[in-house]
């Protein structure tokens, strides 16, 4: 059942619990009808073992032809419905953990339309001010309003980053569980390309960054140790990508 | 590749590791007072890190300022790819990034110059040991220019160690990377 996340804005665990549980179960069914003809085949080979003449013989003849590997396919039925069952126990962690998230994400944008609202009531009283005592108090007020603001807005980006992990985690098992139902075919998952100038990238990415942590470490005022916030500043991608086209062509994606 | 001077980037020579050993304890001395001069630790930690900065082909060191920020450090490297590299380059790095590109990659977005190089950016919150509590021990933007149709990827790491003014920072690295020519 598709599920709004208005909080969030997204589906960080998209999926459908009931058709992956309705998928393990045909799997499972279809792998127990296939457990019982290998036997059956065995058994019949066994009792018309002492049946001869031509029908007899046009018989086993009919039963040599039956196709074979049942086993096999019973097997690689049983291996699906498990990669599903497992499936299904993931999405549908996931799927609780978005909607935790997203009941967080919803309560935070109601609490920062409040807080919008006072910082706007505060400013008006501020700019309202009739003496300059008033205007103090209502100044303060104002700079409270806005620091719980800002208080909230970090915290709405924090949860909307931990649905955004989420995502990627997801994004990931499924795949794996794809993986999985491919090879359970009996094939192996194709994999696309990869350029390989990627992994040349990635090692340089690592390098910079190694190399200006030790610079930026040695040129910490003395005494000062490195303070970054907990949960560090937030929006200096976007701040970048704005910077590089001030006409305004970069939204970021 | 090209970069033109932008106010508030003040590079450190990366002529031979001794130029840029000697530039960087000027540095050093500027951000702990003038009590360091006398601390022969800070000439031997400078030479390290200009050893470690040419080790590992930094081209690009230098020091970011903005009245409203703690100063950051800028440091860019370039990449030769083998091949060309095609129209989709930007978005398979970006999914690189996006998928291994470590726990402490907090978000990945691509933009591009205006004269149409592809930038895919990654804002890094580091941690020393990724199961601590402690707080973070710095703050990154990497972005890597492409030259579409080239070979030449351009890669640069923006750190600061406070995060105060990161916004600025980043403003500021954004008008360096405008200035970016392959041609």
């Amino acid at each position: 059942m598709a599920t709004s996340y208005h909080g969030l804005g997204f589906d960080p665990a998209p999926g459908d619990l009931d058709a992956v549980a309705a998928a393990a179960a045909r799997f499972t069914a279809a792998a127990e009808a296939l457990a019982g003809i290998d036997p059956a085949l065995r058994r019949t080979g066994e009792a018309t073992a002492d049946w001869h003449g031509a029908a007899a013989e046009a018989f086993r003849a009919r039963l040599r032809d039956t196709p074979a590997g049942f086993e096999d396919r019973r097997l690689g039925l049983r291996r699906a419905a498990d990669a599903l069952d497992r499936w299904a126990g993931v999405l549908a962690a996931n799927r609780r953990r978005a909607e935790e998230l997203d009941q967080l994400a919803r309560r935070l944008r109601t609490r920062i339309g409040a807080a919008l609202d006072e910082v706007t009531d505060r400013r008006n009283a501020a700019d309202l001010a009739a003496t300059s005592a008033a205007a103090a108090t209502a100044g303060a007020d104002l700079a409270a309003a806005s620091a719980r603001l800002t208080e909230l807005e970090a915290e709405l980006a924090e949860v909307l980053d931990r649905a955004r992990r989420l995502e990627r985690d997801h994004l990931r098992a499924a795949d794996a569980c794809a993986d999985e139902l491919v090879r359970a075919r009996g094939s192996e998952p194709a994999r696309p390309e990869r350029n390989p100038v990627l992994g040349t990238v990635a090692g340089m990415l690592g390098r910079s960054s190694r190399t200006a942590d030790t610079l930026a470490g040695l040129l910490l005022p003395a005494g000062r140790p490195a303070a970054v916030p907990e949960r560090g500043p937030a929006g200096g991608a976007a701040a970048l990508a704005g910077a590089l086209r001030p006409s305004g062509g970069n939204t970021g994606r | 590749m090209k970069l033109a001077a932008v106010k508030g980037v003040r590079p450190v020579s990366t002529r031979s590791v001794e130029d840029t050993a000697r530039e960087l304890t000027k540095l050093i001395l500027e951000a702990r007072g003038v009590d360091s001069a006398h601390d022969p630790g800070v000439a031997l930690a400078a030479q390290d890190a200009a050893e470690m900065a040419h080790d590992n082909g930094a081209k690009l060191v230098a020091v970011v300022e903005h009245p409203d920020a703690d100063p950051g450090v800028l440091v860019g490297m370039v990449v030769q790819s083998d091949g060309p590299l095609g129209p989709d380059s930007a978005d398979e790095l970006r999914a690189y990034l996006e998928d291994g590109g470590g726990a402490d990659i907090r978000e990945v977005t691509e933009a591009s110059t205006e004269r149409g190089y592809p930038v895919v950016i990654a804002e890094r919150i580091l941690l020393t040991d990724p199961l601590r509590t402690g707080p973070p021990t710095g703050c990154q933007l990497q972005a890597v220019v492409i030259e579409p149709g080239g070979r030449t990827l351009a890669v640069f790491t923006l750190h600061s160690v406070t995060g105060r003014g990161w916004l600025e920072l980043a403003g500021v690295l954004g008008a360096l990377l405008s200035t970016v020519d392959f041609g």
